[in-house]
């Protein structure tokens, strides 16, 4: 049976009989990867390590008639303190959520699986946690050619700046001099522009160097939530899980105080 | 065309519904049944009937149990100062099948899991801090599996528990397993074994 290697993040697996897992991997050289790994709930497997989702390996797997079958596996990083804090472990299942459902099998996208190594290394030890998933989501849609201009009126073309329109539909921002009304579009700041700007360009260690008013953060969290909403379907699990969190914690802190 | 007797294709279909089996399976197994003695087939039909009213929840712990409490719960002599706490019955089970754990257990009823959806309150988390409120055990055992959604569970708990002024909170050792060569361990237990050590 053809074997070959590859370097992949883990993005899910679900059971398959009583120790095995089908495992979906998100790999540098051949995009996405589903493959069964088996014995995996057994102790000493030899595998198990790397089918946990978060964890940076190095794979051999076998060529199947259905499935490939993961036959070797080297953990290189398994990002421990995103198993150690409920925000970093939303955030970070964000990444790969966000990941499974816009990737394909059979294509290498390796400038995004760069972008997803380094935003979990940055999920690990940040403290802005919301600013490497908003990065990473920009990123993510770049690569798709999905991301929003923001450089330039995508009416007339030219530079941006100041306050401006946006409609994710339109596909980024429209000047004033196009469009001296709102025409349904949503109003945002020329902070808001170059803040985006700042979570496309600056490495994911250097997103905290972003410091945003309350003001700018709502107006940057809204221009993502339109694209993301506008070119992935459904509502992200993991960020829905974060609110559950937040509200049980909310209401265990209420009964205890 | 010729097709299965009713009865029996209505088997199958029960059959294919449960988890692990295929169509192909499911008519495996069905022929099996009718294959063997009528009163055996009667015997598993009866069982399984029973199992919905016969089996119900322990309303201290939520394990499996045949009346309000579970064995477990309703065994004067387990040691009430320790709680064990667990994802699923299995793995309840499995310590028991250790047979040296002698306090109780709380059934989380699964893992915090974002990628599932499943949150806190799909859990028995307020149960659990209700339950120590009460009982004020004078350790709890975070016995979640060692995954990732088992340590992010543990480690919610934690914050949880601690917030209900629960001081002694463990975790089961993590490590090397019995007889595995180190050269093949994963960076995660290694680190965890290494973190773990202790004095000989």
């Amino acid at each position: 049976m053809p074997t070959y290697n590859a370097t992949g993040i883990t993005l899910g697996a679900h059971k398959y009989g009583d120790a095995a897992r089908v495992v979906t991997f998100f790999t540098r050289e051949r995009g996405k990867v589903e493959a069964t790994a088996r014995g995996i709930g057994k102790p000493g497997s030899k595998l198990a390590a790397a089918v946990e989702p978060f964890t940076l390996s190095r794979l051999q797997f076998a060529e199947g008639r259905d499935l490939d079958r993961l036959t070797q596996a080297e953990v290189l990083q398994g990002y421990v303190p995103l198993r150690q804090d409920m925000r970093r472990y939303a955030y970070g299942a964000a990444l790969l959520e966000l990941t499974a459902l816009t990737t394909e099998p059979g294509q290498a996208v390796p400038d995004l699986f760069e972008a997803l190594v380094a935003a979990l290394a940055a999920l690990a030890g940040a403290t802005d946690l919301e600013l490497i998933f908003w990065a990473y989501t920009l990123r993510l849609l770049q690569t798709q050619g999905n991301a929003p201009e923001i450089e330039h009126c995508v009416h007339c073309g030219a530079r941006i700046t100041g306050q401006v329109w946006h409609l994710a539909v339109e596909g980024g921002f429209v000047c004033r001099d196009c469009s001296p009304q709102s025409n349904g579009r949503a109003q945002v700041s020329g902070a808001a522009v170059g803040a985006l700007r700042g979570l496309v360009t600056l490495p994911f260690d250097r997103l905290d160097r972003l410091s945003l008013s309350q003001g700018v953060r709502r107006e940057v969290g809204r221009v993502i939530r339109a694209h993301l909403s506008y070119h992935v379907s459904g509502e992200l699990r993991s960020l829905a899980f974060l609110d559950k969190v937040s509200r049980a914690k909310g209401r265990s802190d209420a009964d205890l105080s | 065309m010729l097709r299965y007797p009713r009865p029996l294709q209505r088997v199958i279909e029960e059959l294919e519904r449960l988890p692990g089996i295929g169509p192909k399976s499911a008519q495996r197994l069905a022929f099996a049944l009718l294959k063997r003695n009528p009163a055996d087939v009667r015997a598993l039909g009866e069982a399984l009937v029973a199992l919905p009213e016969a089996v119900t929840r322990c309303q201290e712990c939520f394990n499996y149990a045949e009346g309000e409490l579970c064995a477990v719960c309703a065994d004067p002599g387990r040691d009430r100062r320790l709680l064990c706490v667990v994802a699923e019955p299995a793995d309840a089970m499995a310590i028991e099948r250790a047979n040296d754990y002698r306090g109780l257990y709380h059934i989380l009823g699964g893992l915090l899991s974002p990628l599932d959806g499943i949150g806190p309150d799909d859990l028995t988390i307020a149960q659990l801090v209700d339950r120590v409120s009460r009982l004020q055990p004078a350790e709890v055992i975070l016995a979640t599996s060692p995954s990732v959604e088992g340590d992010a569970t543990a480690e919610y708990l934690r914050q949880v528990l601690a917030a209900a002024g629960i001081s002694n909170i463990t975790r089961p050792a993590l490590g090397l397993p019995v007889g595995a060569e180190l050269d093949y361990a994963d960076q995660v237990t290694l680190v965890r074994a290494l973190q773990g050590r202790r004095a000989m």
